[in-house]
């Protein structure tokens, strides 16, 4: 191996270490804002859905994505974290981490910051929300709550019902001005 | 130090994509021998994970972070598996459009290639092999529908789409790769065709560059990689006794020949087809987890634009609903009762691709005025064919718009000047043009024929060598001029193959 090919694989190596290497401290932010997403609520409608202890693993999620990102994708994530959970001092002047709200506090954080003017803050929070999205509708229980697989037999069938669709005969579709042939080789009944 | 893998056939292929899997299928069906080279994993369609984040690992390219590098990134989806991006699209199918195929015959040296009897010829054998069809009201799936209720009471010229997956049942999960092995993407055709022709591949093996012996592509080399980790765990060698076809997306074909000291005209115009996408909450159960992933489409080729029904997986449908908290888990609470239309616009803009760092592209790219415009007005179309389809509430995900629109008259704010492109959402997963087919030597890194300039048996056979974006969706085409250069390669070395 050159001298150059080394030097360039230790330094992958060093960046790829400072991207992954996420601290203790980190994580318990991260989990701190990725649980106040979707905040578990003892009562109410918002039970039905929220997490119970232990049903969702946001932190193995947000390891697992940050594994298969980009190098810089990887950094964006551990950005957001920071970002986020110093938010309550850039954006409202407090001395104190996110983790330190309460969690209605924090929730409300994170709708300020999903919404804030600064596309860089926006996408950030966007990425977060991706991840707690991810780990939430992962559990196999929360999706099953979410109602997305149990489409009624009424809806299939009305969905799924003959209904003259328009026919693609030897049609023609401008495009550009021109003309697309989309060849139509079976003909609805 | 370990001995690289090595082996050697007539034609080597990097990439089974659309167009590197035509070119075998093509290649090995003249009796000669095939080589195809893959980064990604080979995934039958029984072993693909269920779950989103370990499927989309497994065949999304680093799961879809490749962005542009411009201030505000716009990502590129890309497939990493064997079959390339066609294991993760939704099979939706569109002939070359005329006028397209006409600038590029006449403008960009294409006329033999693209002969109209012949494309054709090539057309039709796709469609009977690949099992075009036009989705079947059986699949046409909720989200479907109402863009056909939709499309029908604005008068629009919509229609179900056509796609290579006659046998879908409508689990709507074609981005994790079909479970069924019903649509037929390259790794359910066109690769078991070619391995049964006799062809060979070598998945999780990286090409990293074509040697060549003076002017002659003679070998691939790169590395093989650990099928969990990805880590380097060896070297391979490919060697070509006829050429060496790249194949490996309009992304990545660049980079390949760029650090193989191919320069010229290389990764210098990028072109794609962004898109963004509109939510719509229905006050009665839409069902968006059964049907085709995309079925119902509204071509507006006068305006640059097609319109599509799309389905997400519930992980990225809750991503899209706006908010957090209270608000949020209502809409997850009823996660059956959305839908979600998207633009995909033909854009004028010319980006580049280039290597960057840590082995990455470094995609230069920025929406142009005139495509911000047609951007803005086509998503404020989906949101009044939301509100046509009986939406109580949309989602136009624009940033510096209500999030929750409840009249179709608010549509009207998305194009207002202030409306700036960074309020967007967009993402690209057609991509085209970045080492392409050209009369001109100085503009064009390939001759006519898909050859790389100055260079003997070294062809370009996917994306890259379209010479322009051509709106429609392009994965046909792409296997179309394949199919076509693979042909005219194979006549040209016919005889001395029977000789061999
Ligand atoms: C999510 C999604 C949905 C889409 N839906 C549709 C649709 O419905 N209809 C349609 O027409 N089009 C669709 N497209 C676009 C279409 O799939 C692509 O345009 C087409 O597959 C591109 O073909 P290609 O051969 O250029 O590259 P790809 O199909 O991307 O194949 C390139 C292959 O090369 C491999 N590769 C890259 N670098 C290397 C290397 N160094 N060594 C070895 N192998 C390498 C990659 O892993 C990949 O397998 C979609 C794309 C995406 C991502
Ligand atoms: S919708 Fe489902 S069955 Fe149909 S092609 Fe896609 S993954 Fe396969």
């Amino acid at each position: 191996m050159t001298g150059q090919k080394l030097r360039g694989q230790l330094w992958q190596l060093s960046v790829k270490q400072e991207v992954y290497g996420v601290t203790r401290l980190e994580e318990a932010w991260a989990l701190d804002l990725l649980a106040a997403f979707a905040p578990p609520a003892n009562e109410g409608p918002n039970a039905q859905l929220s997490a119970l202890p232990g049903e969702v693993d946001y932190l193995k999620t947000l390891r697992r994505m940050r594994a298969l990102s980009t190098p810089l994708a990887a950094f964006g994530l551990r950005a957001a974290v920071w970002l986020l959970a110093w938010a309550p001092l850039w954006l409202d002047g407090r001395w104190l981490t996110s983790s330190r709200l309460q969690l209605s506090e924090r929730c409300g954080l994170l709708r300020r910051l999903l919404a804030h003017k600064s596309f860089a803050v926006r996408e950030l929070s966007l990425l977060l929300k991706l991840v707690a999205s991810m780990a939430l509708l992962g559990a196999p229980t929360v999706r099953a709550r979410s109602g997305y697989d149990n489409v009624e037999p009424r809806v299939r069938a009305e969905s799924g019902m003959r209904r003259k669709l328009p026919v693609l005969t030897e049609e023609s579709n401008a495009a550009d001005g021109g003309e697309t042939r989309q060849t139509r080789h079976s003909v609805a009944p | 130090m370990k001995r690289p893998l090595e082996d050697s056939a007539d034609y080597v292929i990097v990439g089974t994509g659309a167009g590197g899997a035509t070119a075998a299928r093509v290649l090995s069906a003249t009796g000669a021998s095939v080589i195809m080279v893959e980064e990604g994993p080979s995934l039958a369609p029984h072993e693909r994970s269920r779950g989103l984040l370990d499927a989309m690992g497994e065949s999304m390219r680093d799961l879809a972070t490749v962005t542009t590098s411009s201030p505000a990134p716009l990502p590129l989806l890309l497939g990493r598996c064997v079959g390339g991006s066609t294991a993760i699209n939704s099979g939706i199918i569109w002939r070359l459009p005329e006028a397209v195929r006409a600038a590029w015959a006449s403008m960009h040296g294409m006329h033999e290639l693209l002969e109209p009897a012949a494309l054709e010829r090539v057309f039709g054998t796709l469609e009977t092999e690949l099992e075009v069809s036009e989705v079947s009201d059986d699949v046409l799936g909720g989200n479907g529908l109402l863009m056909k209720v939709a499309s029908d009471a604005l008068g629009l010229p919509g229609r179900a789409m056509r796609r290579n997956a006659k046998r879908c049942v409508g689990n709507a999960r074609c981005l994790q790769g079909c479970p069924e092995g019903a649509r037929q993407s390259m790794d359910s055709s066109y690769i078991p065709r070619a391995l049964h022709q006799g062809a060979r591949l070598h998945a999780l093996c990286r090409a990293s560059r074509v040697v060549l012996d003076g002017t002659r592509a003679t070998c691939v080399q790169g590395e093989t990689l650990d099928p969990v980790t990805r880590a380097v765990t060896g070297r391979f060698e490919m060697h070509a006794r006829r050429a060496v076809i790249v194949a490996a997306s309009a992304i990545y074909t660049p980079l390949l020949l760029w650090r193989s000291g191919l320069r010229r005209g290389v990764g210098d115009d990028y072109q794609a087809h962004p898109g963004a996408a509109v939510v719509g909450r229905f006050d009665r159960q839409v069902g968006m987890g059964f049907g085709a992933t995309q079925a119902y489409e509204v071509p507006l080729p006068e305006r640059g634009v097609k319109l599509e029904s799309i389905a997400l997986p519930p992980e990225l449908l809750a991503t899209r609903l706006p908010g957090a908290g209270e608000e949020w888990q209502r809409d997850l609470r009823r996660l059956d009762y959305f839908a979600q239309f998207c633009a995909v616009v033909r854009m004028g803009a010319h980006g580049s691709v280039r290597p960057g760092l840590w082995g990455g592209p470094k995609v230069r790219y920025e929406p142009l005025p005139d495509d911000l415009r047609r951007l803005k007005e086509s998503v404020a179309l989906l949101v009044r064919m939301m509100f046509a389809a009986g939406a109580v509430e949309v989602y136009p995900g624009v940033a510096s718009v209500p999030e929750r629109m409840t009249h179709p008259e608010q549509a009207e704010l998305i194009v207002a000047d202030h409306v700036r492109r960074n309020d967007f959402h967009l993402m690209a997963s057609h991509h085209f043009a970045t080492a392409k087919v050209g009369l001109d030597p100085a503009h064009s890194a390939l001759s006519p024929e898909l050859q790389v300039r100055g260079v003997s048996g070294l062809y370009v056979m996917d994306a890259s060598a379209l010479p322009t974006n051509l709106g429609v969706n392009p994965q046909h085409t792409i296997m179309a001029v394949a199919w076509r250069a693979a042909e005219r390669l194979a006549n040209m070395q016919r005889p001395s193959l029977r000789a061999a």
